[in-house]
This record gives structure tokens, C-alpha cells and sequence, in this order.
């Protein structure tokens, strides 16, 4: 991850090169909104992955609104998309996670409602 | 090469934790079987058991390029490929619950 903090560099209308920073976990946040889709379904791990996203990523989006001219837009661009993933990953592993804990919840008259015969005989990995 | 590759990973195989838990299905359960059937070539079968896992590898790799090459539109791409593989996922789930 050594190329988080090189600048980039962009020119403006004066033909100067103008050398701007990259927004500061813009690729962890990406990384972690994306790994949050894997694992939505697992006990918990996509939950967590996207919180951490979402954490980092509402962090840097206030860092960059600070100062908008200090960093470079294809990175924040790319925190931006992190920014999202990570909360599509995480609504839908938290809407899960709230699921199953009301089918658990709810039990014996879940078990009369639902087809629990046919889902039992087809139980595979 | 290939196919050995897919005999020993299908022998490591380890069953969905919701599954043999609640008798339940969980939205990844497939995910395991269709990247077998992929290393095995047989694209097919692998969409069918699990139609989110092809969308689900070109997202990753659209991100590792991305990350790498560092494209102009990628961002919006990842997002738009993300959203799309989230819908696969949750429709192929609630097809999956409802049907026998």
C-alpha cells in the first residue's frame, strides 16, 4: 500500500502542474464496502467488514470536504464508491442478521408457517 | 491439472454453517459448488447452482484492475456492477426460499 500517499498529479488551466494528495483510506474503504458482498451472509463478517467501511469512509469524507482542493477527485471518487458499497453491505447483512434472529424469535408458529419439510430434505453445502 | 485441482477442492468442501445449523439455506450457500463447476469449465452448471458468482469474480477483478491501472471511469463502473451483484444475490436467494 505504499502508493496510498503519493500525489497525483493534474494540470489546470495555466498548464502548471498542479500536484494534489490522494484522500487518506480511500482504497481501504473500497476494498472493504467490496469484501463486504462476499461475506454478507457469514455470521456476522460482512457486518463488521461494513461498519469499518462506513466508519472510515464517513472519517475521510470529512477530511476531504475540509479542504477540497488538497486532494485529488479520482480518489475521492473511489472513497465515494467504497462509501457506498460498504452501506449496501451492510443494510443487507444487518436486514439478515434481523431475519433470521426474528425467525428464531418467533419459532414454533414460524415451524407451521413455513415449509421447514421441503427446505430439510434438501440441506447441502 | 485443472480437474485435479477441482477433485481436491471439492474434498475440502466445508458445509454451510446455516444450513446444517438451522436447516435454513443462507444467501452464499452454492458458492462453494458453482467455483468447482468454474474451475471444471462447466459455466453452465455453475450459473445455475449460483448465478451471482460470475458477477461476483468480474467485480473483483474489475477492482483489482482498477486499483492497478487506475481507470477513469472505474469507480463508477464498480459501483454499478456492485449494485447489480447485490440484486442477483437477493433475487437468486428469495427464488431459492420460495421454491421447493
Amino acid at each position: 500500500m505504499a502508493e496510498i500517499n503519493q500525489p497525483s498529479e493534474e494540470t489546470n488551466e495555466n498548464k502548471e502542474v498542479v500536484v494534489r494528495e490522494q484522500v487518506p483510506n480511500a482504497t481501504a474503504v473500497l476494498v472493504l464496502g467490496i469484501l463486504s458482498l462476499l461475506f454478507w451472509c457469514c455470521w456476522g463478517i460482512g457486518l463488521i467488514l461494513g461498519i469499518i467501511g462506513l466508519i472510515l469512509g464517513v472519517k475521510s469524507k470529512k477530511i476531504y470536504n475540509e479542504s477540497p482542493d488538497r486532494y485529488s477527485v479520482s480518489s475521492y471518487k473511489n472513497l465515494n464508491a467504497g462509501y457506498i458499497c460498504s452501506l449496501i453491505g451492510t443494510i443487507l447483512a444487518g436486514l439478515y442478521l434481523l431475519l433470521i434472529i426474528i425467525g428464531l424469535l418467533i419459532g414454533t408458529s414460524f415451524m407451521n408457517f413455513f415449509p421447514w419439510e421441503n427446505i430439510l430434505n434438501n440441506i447441502n453445502f | 491439472m485443472l480437474e485435479k485441482l477441482a477433485d481436491w477442492l471439492e474434498s475440502i468442501a466445508q458445509p454451510c454453517f446455516y444450513s446444517s445449523f438451522l436447516g435454513v439455506e443462507c444467501p452464499g450457500c452454492g458458492m462453494q459448488r458453482a467455483f468447482i463447476e468454474l474451475i471444471r469449465g462447466n459455466f453452465r452448471e455453475s450459473l445455475i447452482l449460483y448465478p451471482a458468482l460470475l458477477p461476483g469474480i468480474l467485480l473483483i477483478v474489475l477492482l483489482v484492475v482498477h486499483l492497478i491501472f487506475k481507470l477513469q471511469r472505474g469507480a463508477l463502473f464498480i459501483k454499478i456492477l456492485f449494485i447489480i451483484n447485490a440484486f442477483i444475490m437477493v433475487l437468486n436467494y428469495i427464488y431459492k426460499i420460495l421454491t421447493p
